[in-house]
């Protein structure tokens, strides 16, 4: 066990380390290469201006709206996600009828479609929630239809000898064995609900980090871009881990390491 | 429709009762390509209360179709099977399960494992919790009832399978190969466990295996089932005196019934069957 807990510690202080060596590799090229700031800022020039937009508040506001957008985007394609999985999964004459339409929906480029969105829904909060929930969405539905049909044939036999009634067997076994797959999806939509917000907030918002990378880009400040880059990823991080998280402490029987799920 | 009442004159002598009657029981298959298959054919079957009765057969001969059907699990295509008395319908309270493999619930405690036919009837009480308690020391698992089943080796985990088969208070004990997917070792000992519950539970078991010894050691009779189509070809007395252990299988009683199955086999083969 301790020697387990060492390992993984190992491991991690690896990681750590060849993060610091690529970033002073990447600060050694910008200041030997004289690399204008225009083009490519030095990690110190990052650094610093970070530091400056989280202390004197410029970010704060951006980040509160961004974070809204990101969660009750992510819960509402997590819930209708979840839902309209179930009914698919549970009804078999939805399944025939509503299915391939959704397949059909999946196909268009929800990117696409954000300008629509925003002239349908607006600047504000909506329009980012919206895309932020469709975008979050497939994957979801995806994971909860062949979550509930990976349910083990042998098992439904033997709930069914044990004489459990349909709804039993959903709630003990069906629901249960499809946890497993679904978390892939959350984990893979957590990621997604990310990149769903900033698309909406480039299309059209007044407000948002997305907003503000468009905002410092039209003005070539490459360091703020930069900068708002690192507070994004560190908010996809922190929703994936959180998500991950959640996912072990509920699927604790499955012993095998989990793959890492890689966002697409 | 009622069959007809069971009177006092109906049963003399209630441990010589059929307490499962099979009678020219067929069941046919549809295959993809629709093909119709014929996995059982015309069996006839009665069990005693009390009985413990082995199934052996190649695969293919319909053991386990026998097994679903007394399950509840499958319809028979022609013919009757009657449970205490009832026509079969389907899966019957009285009557525990236990398959090849464990089927446990890999998100439950043992503890609820065991219990799961009182949870299904929403009996949570203090008392049944006791039983399945009992149950699991009885089966050398009393510190085992807060792990998960994932924590537990294969044969820890059949032994829970059938405590939680036995927490149905069964009249009838249906066992699918169960000892099928583990080692010899730990099958030996399984079978003397199992002997144990019989001895002091009085339970009427069907018990399916493909190896001669098992079956010969378990049962009071061994009924042979030969395939295409599956079918009984003999049924076997074992009049070998219980309490039986792993030193019966020294017997020369035991050598010979089993040599007699086997010559049934290689009879039944068909010519040319390179094995």
């Amino acid at each position: 066990m301790n020697h387990k807990l060492a390992n993984q510690l190992s491991a991690r202080i690896q990681v750590i380390a060849l993060a610091i060596v690529l970033v002073a590799l990447w600060e050694a090229i910008c200041r030997i290469g004289h690399v204008s700031p225009l083009v490519v800022p030095a990690p110190s020039g990052v650094a610093v201006r970070l530091y400056t937009l989280l202390s004197d508040g410029t970010m704060w506001p951006h980040l509160l709206v961004t974070l809204t957008e990101v969660l009750i985007g992510f819960a509402v394609g997590i819930a209708s996600g979840l839902v309209v999985g179930a009914l698919i999964s549970l009804v078999p004459v939805i399944e025939k009828l509503v299915y391939p339409y959704l397949v059909a929906l999946q196909t268009v480029p929800k990117v696409a479609v954000a300008p629509l969105l925003v002239i349908w829904f607006g600047y504000g909060l909506t329009s980012k929630v919206v895309i932020t929930a469709l975008i979050c969405f497939f994957p979801i539905l995806v994971s909860v239809i062949s979550g509930f049909h990976s349910t083990d044939r042998d098992q439904l036999d033997m709930m069914k000898a044990y004489g459990a009634t349909t709804w039993q067997t959903l709630l003990r076994l069906r629901i249960p064995s499809a946890l497993v797959l679904i978390f892939a999806g959350l984990e893979i939509a957590s990621v997604l609900a990310v990149i769903g917000t900033i698309v909406g907030e480039f299309v059209g918002a007044q407000a948002g980090l997305g907003y503000l990378i468009m905002n410092y880009n039209f003005n070539l400040d490459i360091t703020g871009v930069f900068a708002v880059l690192i507070i994004l990823s560190a908010i996809g991080m922190i929703l994936h881990g959180i998500t991950r998280f959640a996912g072990r402490r509920y699927i604790f029987w499955i012993r095998r390491e989990q793959p890492a799920v890689m966002p697409h | 429709m009622l069959t007809s009442p069971v009177t006092e004159t109906d049963r003399p002598a209630i441990a010589s009762r059929a307490l499962i009657t099979i009678e020219n029981v067929e069941k046919k298959f549809a295959t993809h390509s629709g093909e119709v298959v014929t996995a059982l054919a015309k069996v006839n079957l009665d069990i005693k209360e009390n009985e413990f009765v082995s199934v052996v057969g190649p695969s293919g001969c319909g053991k386990t179709t026998l097994l679903r059907i007394l399950a509840g699990l499958t319809s028979v295509t022609s013919g009757t099977v009657k449970c205490d008395g009832e026509i079969l319908r389907g899966p019957r309270s009285d009557v525990g399960i236990v398959f090849q493999q464990a089927l446990l619930l890999p998100w439950n405690t043992v503890l609820d494992n065991v219990l799961l036919s009182p949870h299904l009837k929403n009996d949570r009480s203090e008392a049944t919790r006791w039983r399945a308690e009992r149950w699991l020391d009885f089966m050398g698992l009393a510190d085992f009832g807060r792990k998960y089943p994932f924590e537990l080796s294969g044969g820890m985990q059949q032994r829970v399978a059938i405590c939680r088969a036995l927490m149905r208070e069964p009249k009838v004990l249906l066992m699918d190969e169960p000892f099928g997917a583990l080692d010899a070792m730990t099958r030996e000992s399984l079978n003397v466990e199992l002997m144990r519950v019989c001895s002091e539970e009085k339970k009427t078991v069907l018990f399916i295996t493909h190896s001669i010894p098992e079956a010969v050691l378990l049962g009071d009779r061994v009924v042979v089932m030969s395939p295409r189509p599956g079918r009984i070809s003999e049924i076997i007395d074992v009049d070998i005196a219980r309490p039986r252990s792993l030193k019966t299988m020294a017997d020369t009683r035991f050598g010979e019934i089993c040599d007699r199955i086997r010559t049934i086999f290689g009879s039944e083969a068909p010519t040319g069957a390179s094995l």
